[in-house]
């Protein structure tokens, strides 16, 4: 039977093909206007791109970094060029999952340089913040815009291992200064074929704050035999296998693993599988809403009682306490911060960012304040100079300082930060809500200690 | 009509216009839009691909980027394990694209509509979940990154390698678009348009519908996989983002905002996604509601597709001139191109 | 390992919210071939707007009550500002609704953060229970009771009333039920705003349980896709089916082979599809 309205799904006329030809030269016309016209470049005439003579293949890292290919055009510094600002590039995915995470690293950076007036040695600091949209392939566009057109001198970003280890043979080959504020993946410091002399890490590598946490609980709480259960992702994997082995090392055992997939809607039958295994305590690594759902679900089917939740600190980030409530209580993780280390570093930034956010900075906000801290000593170091890259790169590689989370410094041929891990339990803090207390901690933990 | 002779005339010269443009962009951009511009030109043929099945058969796919995938997996694996040289691996790209589509093929053209929809879009998920917990092999979620990115050996050193990749794209999906071209204006092309308007009818008059789907469903596999190889090269790695039912979705919206069915609507929503994801998205951290608002305006105003903007425009004034509102815009002359296209079928059996 | 009390009582509670989400999604796919992405966003809705009137009030009925209001009326938003123009045009119904799941998505970022929330239950029913020597918590045994509830409810309405038997009858055949002088276009609006405000509903429901968060949308989207798809064409029996068996079977392998859970759906989606082509309880087309 014919329908009244026969109409198709789609359009039926096809068009004048010609004029359609016209519209779509005038759009590309358009297009390459716009992308022409947009963005500051320093010099009012673009460089048309020279040929790269040089790295054809990135080349192994030697031990002192090559001069910078010719992607970025070479400046000379004169007085007025070192008078225009300092560029740096903001790149996190701002919009989709990890939104909060991009937006407290982002916190923690812009409180940095507000306490510094955003100027470093008399020379300005301007913000390019792009999103990634914790996607590779829009990261590594995005990554390229801000090189090209907008030509930063420093790039601060990368909250996702997929973008970061995405972009890294780009940032390799352009040499812009990079800043990896959260992106765990082990291959971009730990792995010699893929470092990079451009790229610092000021977070951590996936497993290098876990790992303490194995000879501690054998130790200091006397588990033998522990589940493991982290979400079954590349960084769950580096991080569950870097705690097992530190773990069994130190005499435990593993009774049993669950890798549930990333946004799991309910964890209940996972809870079920691990409700039936025998062992001390769980250790389990969820991040976001996984995170707040596991810990939750964990407490309402009466684990808690059954075995101890030990695991990462994203499992009781700040950010979740509160919807997390009772459920969180008495869980121990290892973490390389908490907003409850007791030192007057950590004091002030913690109150820092209470008054200009109304809340208690987490791990991501520090990692921003760090990573902060670390371009602006760097570039305070070489006066402003950031034309100099040579003398910029070895400048953050010699940042030192007393942070809130302790002594921070790089690995000196990783470019990874050496962390004190701290070990903290969730209890119910004096004015009646909920805090990662520090019970202990590790010192000069770096990343190629696992 | 008037206007057809026009725009008939102009045809070849605005064909030419915009090869001129093409070709001497990476003389007048600086690199970063020429990299965008090469990713416009590879989506372009994605989008160009699906529009075999979404535009021309009438099939609604939600699950092309599982041939995008299938390629870029493919050029990635080769370049990691075997060191292939990208002509060949390129091939072997096509040739795995193809090979899946024929594979799938029997099983998903039993479906019809909103289920054909579904079933690819469910073998699309299984895809992918075997390439992010294949860790060993695929990478897992990170990937495989290090492609190394191959260049046109005549002119190395002598133009920049954005420039030297954008040539070797721009040859490639030019003649890939070219023979697209050729396909959809071939006797075989007009069948799918006839399938589409009236699948029963054409049986009827003894066309092999299923054999026709079938191969179109393998063509359009291939040139997805040859875009997917090709943006893999682009971005120098391969991840589980390349199978995403989310690129189908974005696919999808390409070929509908441009306008489904017709040739260079595809480039055009092309062109309108990318620049509004990477152009709008360095002024506001709302662009995600602004490609939201974008699509329901242009499904609402210009269902047809942006391709349709003049005639719409026309309608328009002439509806204003007679001052009095048509029945329904959507309720246009009866003998459409399309229709045209069945009769001509009709014709020549 | 058995299967005992605790994972049927898992699996029908999840089974719960899946039909809520999806049986509007399936009638509405059945009667007029509606392919709504935007199904997951109103779910998204629900279950933000639950959580914001639970904080204020601190009462967890009058939350649940204002998602679904608030679903429903952008479900009715949708439905007659958009969908009214797009009957049977199946590729502009994806753009669109994918444009609408876009805006939400974006806006319940900018309003709420992009911090996971979860809304607690009501005091009553907090904490667990025994039943039959498992362990279970008393919220997902009342959303059972819930689920069943409203599926006796949604089942009475479209099977036994006259105004069912409408719905049924359009679709079976939309022209025929047109050309007996019944405003299709009025049926298709009340059943879609119904769906919409079952899927707020569960949005609010399910927050105790799945929290709300940035991408809380596209999972439960999917999963009701798999759901409409496998209860075939817009039947009631086979929106509660599909619910029971998905959530199931999903349990299931969650429970003895954790890994292969992410994609075990889709498999049993694709394989129902290339076994019959018109969904599990379809009726050949």
């Amino acid at each position: 039977m014919a329908h009244p309205e026969p109409h198709p799904v789609l359009g039926r006329r096809v068009s004048r093909r010609g004029l359609l030809l016209g519209v779509g030269v005038a759009a590309l016309g358009g297009l390459l206007s716009a992308c022409a016209g947009g963005g500051a470049t320093p010099t009012p005439t673009s460089a048309p791109a020279t040929p790269t003579p040089a790295p054809a293949t990135p080349t192994p890292p030697a031990a002192t970094p090559t001069p910078a290919a010719a992607a970025t055009p070479t400046v000379v510094v004169t007085p007025a060029a070192a008078a225009e600002p300092v560029r740096i590039g903001l790149i996190h995915g701002y919009t989709g999952v990890f939104a909060a995470l991009a937006e407290n690293l982002t916190r923690g950076i812009q409180l940095y340089f507000e306490s510094i007036d955003n100027t470093v040695a008399g020379r300005k600091v301007t913000f390019i913040q792009e999103d990634d949209a914790s996607n590779p392939e829009q990261g590594l566009t995005k990554t390229k815009q801000l090189v090209e057109r907008d030509k930063v001198h420093l790039i601060i970003g990368y909250n996702h291992s997929g973008v970061a280890l995405a972009v890294r043979d780009y940032i390799h080959q352009s040499g812009v200064p990079t800043i990896v504020d959260n992106a765990g993946a082990q291959a971009l410091t730990r792995d010699p074929q893929r470092r990079s002399p451009y790229i610092f890490r000021v977070s951590f590598a996936n497993g290098q704050y876990e790992w303490p946490l194995g000879p501690y609980a054998v130790e200091q709480l006397g588990y033998k035999r522990l589940i493991f259960t982290a979400s079954d992702f590349v960084a769950g994997h580096e991080k569950a296998e870097a705690i097992k082995k530190a773990f069994q090392n130190a005499g435990g055992e593993i009774a049993g693993e669950v890798y549930p997939p990333l946004d799991t809607a309910d964890f209940a039958p996972f809870l079920q599988r691990i409700s039936q295994m025998q062992a001390d305590a769980v250790w389990a690594f969820f991040a976001g809403a996984d995170a707040v759902r596991f810990v939750q679900q964990y407490a309402d089917f009466g684990l808690k009682d059954q075995f101890p939740l030990i695991g990462v600190g994203d499992l009781v980030d700040e950010a979740y306490l509160d919807q997390q409530g009772d459920a969180a209580l008495d869980v121990v993780t290892s973490l390389h911060y908490s907003p409850h280390i007791d030192s007057p570093e950590n004091k002030a930034f913690v109150d820092a960012f209470k008054k200009k956010y109304g809340r208690i900075p987490n791990q991501f906000a520090y990692q921003g304040y760090i990573a902060g801290r670390v371009a602006a000593e760097a570039l305070s170091k070489v006066q402003g100079k950031v034309e100099d890259k040579q003398a910029l790169l070895k400048a953050i590689k010699d940042v030192q300082f007393v942070g809130p989370a302790g002594p921070f410094r790089f690995h000196p041929e990783t470019q990874n930060v050496v962390l004190t891990v701290y070990f903290r339990k969730v209890q119910r803090l004096p004015d009646g809500s909920l805090g990662n207390v520090v019970l202990g901690k590790r010192e000069n933990v770096d990343d190629l200690s696992f | 009509m008037n206007a057809k002779s026009i725009s008939a005339q102009w045809r070849p010269a605005a064909i030419l216009g915009l090869l001129v443009l093409l070709l001497i962009a990476p003389f007048v951009l600086p690199t970063y839009p020429l990299s965008v511009l090469t990713e416009i030109l590879i989506f372009t043929l994605f989008a160009m691909s699906l529009n075999i099945l979404l535009g021309y058969a009438g099939l609604p796919s939600l699950g092309h980027s599982a041939f995008f995938g299938t390629g870029g997996y493919a050029v990635g694996l080769l370049a990691k394990y075997l060191g292939t040289p990208a002509p060949l691996a390129l091939l072997i790209a096509v040739v795995a694209g193809i090979a899946l589509a024929l594979i799938t093929g029997p099983f998903v053209l039993r479906t019809h509509g909103a289920y054909f929809l579904i079933l690819t879009l469910s073998l699309t998920q299984v895809l992918f979940g075997i390439v992010w917990l294949w860790r060993r092999v695929t990478g897992g979620d990170d990937g495989l990154p290090g492609i190394p990115t191959p260049k046109l050996p005549f002119l190395l050193g002598r133009v920049s390698d954005t420039a030297n990749f954008y040539y070797l794209t721009l040859i490639v999906v030019g003649i890939a678009i070219a023979t697209i071209a050729w396909v959809v204006r071939s006797p075989f092309g007009l069948a799918l348009v006839g399938i589409r308007e009236n699948e029963r009818y054409l049986e009827g008059l003894g066309y092999p519908t299923w054999t026709l789907k079938y191969v179109a469903y393998a063509l359009a596999g291939g040139y997805g996989a040859l875009a997917g190889g090709l943006f893999a090269y682009f971005k120098g790695f391969v991840g589980p983002g390349q199978i995403s039912w989310l690129l189908a979705g974005e696919g999808m919206v390409m070929v509908i905002l441009g306008g489904a069915g017709t040739f260079w609507g595809p480039a055009i929503g092309t062109i309108l996604v990318l620049l509004l994801r990477y152009e709008v998205s360095a002024f506001t951290q709302r662009w995600v509601m602004i490609l939201g608002i974008v699509f329901i305006l242009t499904v609402l105003l210009l269902p047809q597709g942006i391709v349709r903007l003049p005639n719409r425009i026309r309608e328009i004034r002439a509806q204003l001139r007679r001052e009095a509102p048509l029945p329904r815009p959507t309720a246009p002359a009866h003998h459409t191109p399309s229709e045209r296209a069945v009769e001509r079928v009709i014709e020549r059996s | 390992m058995p299967v005992n009390t605790a994972s049927l009582v898992i699996g029908l509670s999840y089974a719960s919210l899946l039909f809520l989400v999806s049986v509007g999604l399936s009638v509405v796919f059945g009667l007029m071939r509606f392919v709504n992405l935007a199904t997951g966003s109103l779910y998204l809705i629900g279950g933000y707007i639950g959580w914001s009137v639970a904080r204020s009030t601190g009462n967890f009925f009058l939350a649940l009550i204002a998602g679904a209001l608030a679903a429903l009326v952008v479900g009715v938003l949708i439905e007659r500002g958009f969908l009214q123009r797009l009957h049977r045009k199946e590729l502009l119904q994806v753009c669109l609704t994918l444009g609408v799941a876009y805006i939400v998505q974006d806006v319940t970022r900018w309003i709420w953060g992009g911090d996971p929330l979860r809304l607690r239950p009501p005091e009553l029913l907090r904490g667990s229970m025994e039943l039959f020597g498992s362990v279970v918590p008393i919220y997902r045994v009342a959303l059972i009771g819930i689920g069943a509830l409203l599926a006796v409810l949604v089942w009475y309405l479209l099977e036994r009333t006259k105004w069912g038997a409408y719905v049924r009858a359009g679709v079976d055949d939309l022209e025929m039920v047109q050309c007996l002088g019944i405003n299709a276009r009025r049926v298709f609006a009340i059943v879609f705003s119904l769906g919409a405000l079952l899927c707020g509903l569960g949005g609010a429901l399910g927050t105790p349980v799945t929290g709300v968060a940035p991408g809380t949308d596209i999972q439960l989207q999917l999963m009701a896709l798999i759901v409409v798809v496998l209860g075939g064409l817009g039947s009631v029996t086979g929106a509660i089916v599909a619910s029971i068996v998905v959530a199931l079977v999903d349990t299931i392998v969650r429970t003895f082979w954790p890994e292969a859970s992410f994609f075990a759906v889709w498999a049993l989606a694709a394989l129902v599809l290339i076994v019959r082509p018109q969904g599990l309880l379809g009726r050949a087309a």
